[in-house]
C-alpha cells in the first residue's frame, strides 16, 4: 500500500469522526466545559453530544463530572493529559500526511 | 460545519466574547460621568450615583445568569504570557500616570500607553475577529488622537464637548467604548455558534 493511504488507515478513528474531533479541539483550548457550552460550541444535539462524550470517556480522554448546581443537572468536561496528547499526535498526523500528499507523484 | 480554527477560537475565548457583561460596566462609567459632570462643586448627595452603580450590578447579574443558561460555561486556560502581558500593561499605565501628574508634557503619556495596550491586546486576544480587533484598533486611535491634541494646540478639548475635566473625558469614552464593544461582541459571538446537527 502506498505511504499516504497507509498513514490515512493509521489515523485514530476515534478522533476522525467530525464531531469527537470538533469536541477534543475545542476542550484542548480550555480548561474545562460545561455540557450546554459543547452543545453551543460543536452545534450537536444533546443525544449525539452524550454518545460522543461517552465514547471519548471510555477512550480516557476526557473525564466527565456531573453535579448540580441549583437544582439543575450540570455536566462539566475536561480533557485529560492523554486526550491532549492524543489530539496533538492527530493534527501533526495530519499535517504530515498534507505535506506527503502534495509531495505525492502518481508512478 | 464549523472551521477548527474557529472552535479553537470561540472556547479559547468563550467568557470574554460574551460582551453583554461589559455593558452594565460601560453604562455606568456612562452614567456616573453625565451625573458628575452636571455637578457644581463637591457632590454632597451620593445617592443617584450608588442607585445607578446598583442597577448596573443587578443588570450585570441578570446578564451573567442569561449567558450561563442560554449558552453555558467555559473555564479558560490562562497562560503565562498572557498573564506577563496584563501585568506589563498594568505597570506601564501606573509608571505613565506617574509622569504624566509631575511632569508638564504637553501629551497624555498614561493616553499613549492605553491606546498601544489596546492595541496589542486586541490583536493579541481578537486577531481573528477582525471586528472584535478593529473597535480596539478603533479606541487605540481615538486615544492616541486625543493624548496629542494639546501639541497641535487644542489644550482642554474636553471642553469643546461640554465636559468638565479630562479624567470624566476618558470615562466617557471608556463607557462608550464598552456599551459599542460589548454589543458588536455579542452579536459575533452569537453568530459564530453553529446550529445544531445531526451526527452519526
Amino acid at each position: 500500500m502506498n505511504s499516504v493511504f497507509a498513514e490515512i488507515a493509521a489515523l485514530d478513528k476515534l478522533l476522525h469522526e467530525p464531531a469527537r474531533l470538533s469536541l477534543l479541539t475545542a476542550l484542548s483550548a480550555c480548561k474545562s466545559a460545561n455540557f450546554l457550552a459543547l452543545q453551543r460550541l460543536t452545534g450537536l444535539t444533546s443525544g449525539n453530544l452524550s454518545v460522543h462524550l461517552s465514547k471519548l470517556e471510555e477512550a480516557g480522554l476526557v473525564v466527565l463530572e456531573k453535579q448540580f448546581i441549583d437544582k439543575r443537572p450540570n455536566t462539566q468536561v475536561q480533557i485529560t493529559d492523554e486526550g491532549r496528547r492524543v489530539i496533538k499526535n492527530y493534527w501533526q498526523q495530519l499535517e504530515n500526511l498534507r505535506r506527503d500528499a502534495q509531495k505525492w507523484q502518481p508512478d | 460545519m464549523n472551521s477548527v480554527t474557529q472552535t479553537r477560537f470561540l472556547a479559547q475565548n468563550y467568557p470574554q466574547l460574551q460582551g453583554l457583561r461589559a455593558v452594565p460596566s460601560g453604562l455606568c462609567l456612562l452614567l456616573i460621568t453625565l451625573w458628575a459632570n452636571a455637578q457644581r462643586g463637591p457632590a454632597r448627595d451620593l445617592t443617584l450615583p450608588i442607585l445607578i452603580a446598583l442597577a448596573c450590578l443587578a443588570l450585570y447579574v441578570l446578564i451573567d445568569q442569561y449567558y450561563s443558561r442560554v449558552y453555558g460555561q467555559v473555564k479558560r486556560t490562562i497562560s503565562r504570557a498572557e498573564l506577563f502581558l496584563q501585568a506589563t500593561c498594568a505597570i506601564l499605565a501606573l509608571a505613565a500616570f506617574f509622569v504624566d501628574t509631575r511632569t508638564t508634557a504637553n501629551f497624555s503619556l498614561l493616553g499613549l500607553v492605553l491606546a498601544v495596550s489596546f492595541a496589542f491586546t486586541g490583536f493579541w486576544y481578537w486577531r481573528p475577529a477582525t471586528v472584535l480587533f478593529a473597535i480596539n484598533l478603533a479606541l487605540a486611535i481615538v486615544l492616541v488622537l486625543l493624548s496629542l491634541l494639546p501639541l497641535v494646540g487644542i489644550q482642554d478639548w474636553w471642553s469643546l464637548l461640554g465636559i468638565k475635566h479630562s479624567l470624566l473625558a476618558f470615562a466617557f469614552l471608556f463607557g462608550i467604548f464598552g456599551v459599542i464593544g460589548g454589543v458588536v461582541s455579542h452579536v459575533y459571538f452569537v453568530r459564530s455558534l453553529p446550529g445544531a446537527r445531526e451526527s452519526q
